[in-house]
């Protein structure tokens, strides 16, 4: 008996990257982005909408209340942003958070049947998150600009257009977050369920509805280091600088994101090779 | 098209859910799961047009090895080269969408399997209507798959799995929750594909069905081949298998109390399957099997009564082989016996000709008394009937024992 695996099984597991593997991945993940919107609204009247509903009222209730309700600025800044531009920078990036990653860790499970059928399309998996997040943040960039054609929330346009240009890079940033989840919640169920306790956490963990300047000054070192743990802060930080005021981020900021996306890749990368073959066993 | 050497497939056992986040969280380098071994060195190969049969009982692997070749799961050891589109139909229902309709899922399923580089949705276009067409399945198409009885999702994974120019197809006893007339559309069309030079890869329960569209077969048994060759020998040599563990060959127990029996089991011959064509289409034809001058199928038993020829005929004892619906089928059983058994229990069964049990009888049931079978020739009838039959070919099991009580 040999213990090896054949270069013709390798070969069907892992095909080559070329243009035409990725142009044939890329059809599949449009189609699977396509049954999702068909499939998860079917039978509701208005269908594809609800997909977005939810989001979008919950993005123009903070704005409408902080604008004009709460009014107000943004706690402990000297500019004078205001506090609804600032809580809608950071929550277009938290709503994509907390649509997407609960659903990576159920990746597998949910396309189980596909990864039965043909595994070697798990990489056109792979891209249908990324196109998932894609959209879902393209959605709230467009849901922003209409919130400030109405004047509710007014945002720099010139950082929220770089903000815009930054967007695949921060999608892709959460798929291989997600890669890591997809993979871990196939070995570790228990992920799925701590999803929303590790959201929870992750939420108040980051600057989305506080400034950073209202922790306490003696609570400011260990809030630092907190921060420098947390994958999401850094991007964060890109997002509501550009957004509220546009300025570029600090140097240390684009460091620290680079680090945490460079730590994501690899950690993704190698998951990704040791336990692909593995996955439509286990699923 | 199929070349595998060596398949090794293992699956792993984690004793718990922590053995199984420590092995992930060391990369594989702890925790390491017992594996379980459904398939140990299993060579075959299938050349362009051939059909294979993989037969065996349940857990025997064969599942697991179509998915080995159709590439839904991945081998621990060994070669498996597969060169051609594979059409697979394994598990029932595997790849469809539940609140997806039947055009929905069509379309996704062609999409997937639209080779690189295919221009996008030409499979999917020129494919589509012909499939609606093949499923017959009406309005339900268009309707959601949650909506579809298990015989309709096998319709449409069926005609899924047919339109899209498949170099090999893998059927693995997906046919066997259609209508008779549906799964006689499959199996037709299966048999046009053999034609063509698709190659085959078959599994089924039903003999009859592997005799007919294979001409080799591999027995598998406990995850090995137990036999590989031409399909009657393997064929044969599953059924004897079959029949040990069921203890229906002969069995000695104790110093003298011999238990006796004689099971025959006569499975039509490829040809007068394919019969039905000939026929007016409201007939239904019994394959009339001669078991002592032509052996088709297997005869298993210690040979003490012995079936010299069985005949069927009309109840005024007319010798044929094709009925209407509502006639009686009068069974002749000629028998040879080695010696004089006081309390024999003549059988027989139809079958249709996937294999699926349709009625049976037997002296003892129709009338409790023993029935005496003196040493030598001798010849015994069983009517069945009135049959209202559908219209099609049907194969007789036949069987005699020695004990009223033993299982037929």
């Amino acid at each position: 008996m040999r213990a090896i695996l054949s270069d013709t099984v390798k070969h069907r597991y892992t095909p080559p990257m070329s243009l035409t593997t990725f142009l044939g991945d890329l059809n599949f993940a449009v189609m699977l982005l396509r049954r999702d919107m068909l499939s998860r609204y079917a039978g509701n009247m208005a269908g594809i909408v609800h997909a977005y509903l939810a989001p979008f009222s919950t993005l123009a209730l903070y704005a409408v209340i902080f604008s004009f309700i709460f009014g107000g600025r943004i706690v402990g800044e000297t500019s004078d942003i205001t506090y609804a531009v600032y809580l809608c920078s950071g929550l277009v990036l938290w709503l994509v958070v907390a649509e997407v990653l609960p659903r990576s860790a159920g990746l597998f499970m949910e396309f189980s049947q596909i990864l039965r059928q043909r595994n070697q399309r798990i990489r056109g998996i792979f891209l249908f998150l990324f196109l998932l997040n894609a959209q879902l943040f393209l959605f709230f960039f467009a849901s922003l600009l209409i919130l400030h054609g109405l004047n509710v929330v007014v945002f720099d346009l010139a950082g929220f257009s770089i903000a815009v240009l930054l967007m695949p890079l921060a999608a892709l940033y959460l798929v291989l977050m997600g890669i890591i989840l997809a993979f871990g919640a196939t070995f570790l169920p228990d992920l799925r369920s701590l999803m929303p306790v590790l959201l929870q956490i992750g939420f108040w963990g980051s600057p989305i509805t506080y400034s950073t300047h209202i922790v306490p000054p003696h609570w400011q070192t260990v809030y630092g280091i907190l921060m420098y743990l947390n994958p999401f802060y850094a991007i964060l930080k890109i997002f509501q600088g550009l957004m509220t005021t546009g300025s570029f981020p600090a140097l240390a900021i684009c460091i620290h994101a680079l680090v945490w996306f460079i730590l994501i890749a690899a950690v993704a990368t190698i998951i990704t090779r040791r336990f692909s073959a593995e996955v439509s066993d286990l699923v | 098209m199929i070349e595998a050497k060596n398949l090794t497939k293992t699956y792993p056992l984690f004793r718990s859910p922590a053995q199984r986040a420590q092995y992930f969280l060391s990369m594989g380098y702890a925790g390491k799961p017992g594996r379980l071994e459904v398939l140990r060195d299993i060579s075959f190969s299938v050349g362009k047009g051939e059909s294979v049969g993989i037969i065996g009982e349940n857990g025997a692997g064969k599942s697991t090895l179509l998915k080995l070749v159709a590439g839904a799961s991945p081998l621990t050891y060994g070669s498996l080269e597969v060169k051609g589109r594979v059409a697979a139909l394994l598990e029932l229902g595997v790849g469809f969408y539940p609140e997806l309709t039947g055009r929905e899922n069509i379309s996704l399923y062609l999409r997937l399997f639209q080779t690189d580089g295919e221009q996008p949705g030409a499979l999917v276009s020129s494919r589509i209507s012909l499939i609606e067409q093949f499923a017959e399945l009406g309005d339900y198409f268009d309707r959601p798959v949650r909506t579809y009885s298990t015989g309709m999702q096998m319709r449409l994974a069926f005609s899924a799995a047919s339109f899209v120019e498949p170099e090999i197809l893998i059927v693995d006893e997906a046919l066997a929750v259609g209508d008779a007339y549906f799964q006689q559309k499959c199996l037709d069309k299966i048999d046009a594909f053999r034609k063509e030079g698709v190659s085959i890869l078959f599994v089924s329960h039903s003999m009859p069905l592997v005799e007919m569209f294979c001409n080799r077969a591999v027995f598998l048994q406990d995850g090995q081949i137990a036999a590989s060759g031409a399909v009657t020998d393997v064929v044969r040599e599953y059924e004897q298998y079959v029949a040990k563990s069921r203890g229906l060959l002969v069995k000695k127990e104790g110093g003298g109390d011999v238990e006796e029996c004689v099971v025959m089991h006569n499975a039509p011959s490829p040809e007068a399957i394919k019969s039905p064509d000939s026929s007016d289409g409201n007939d239904s034809v019994i394959e009339n099997c001669t078991a002592s001058s032509q052996t088709i199928g297997s005869v298993y038993g210690n040979g003490k009564i012995r079936f010299t020829n069985i005949a069927t005929a009309d109840e005024d004892g007319n010798i044929k082989s094709r009925f209407r619906a509502g006639e009686v089928i009068r069974i002749i059983l000629d028998y040879e016996a080695a010696r004089n058994y006081p309390d024999a229990v003549f059988g027989v069964s139809i079958f249709r000709i996937d294999g699926i049990y349709v009625t049976g009888t037997n002296n003892y049931e129709i009338d409790p008394y023993p029935l005496q079978v003196e040493k030598g020739k001798g010849t015994a009838i069983v009517d069945i009937g009135p049959m209202n039959l559908h219209n099609g070919v049907f194969f007789l099991t036949t069987s005699v024992y020695t004990e009223p009580q033993a299982p037929l």
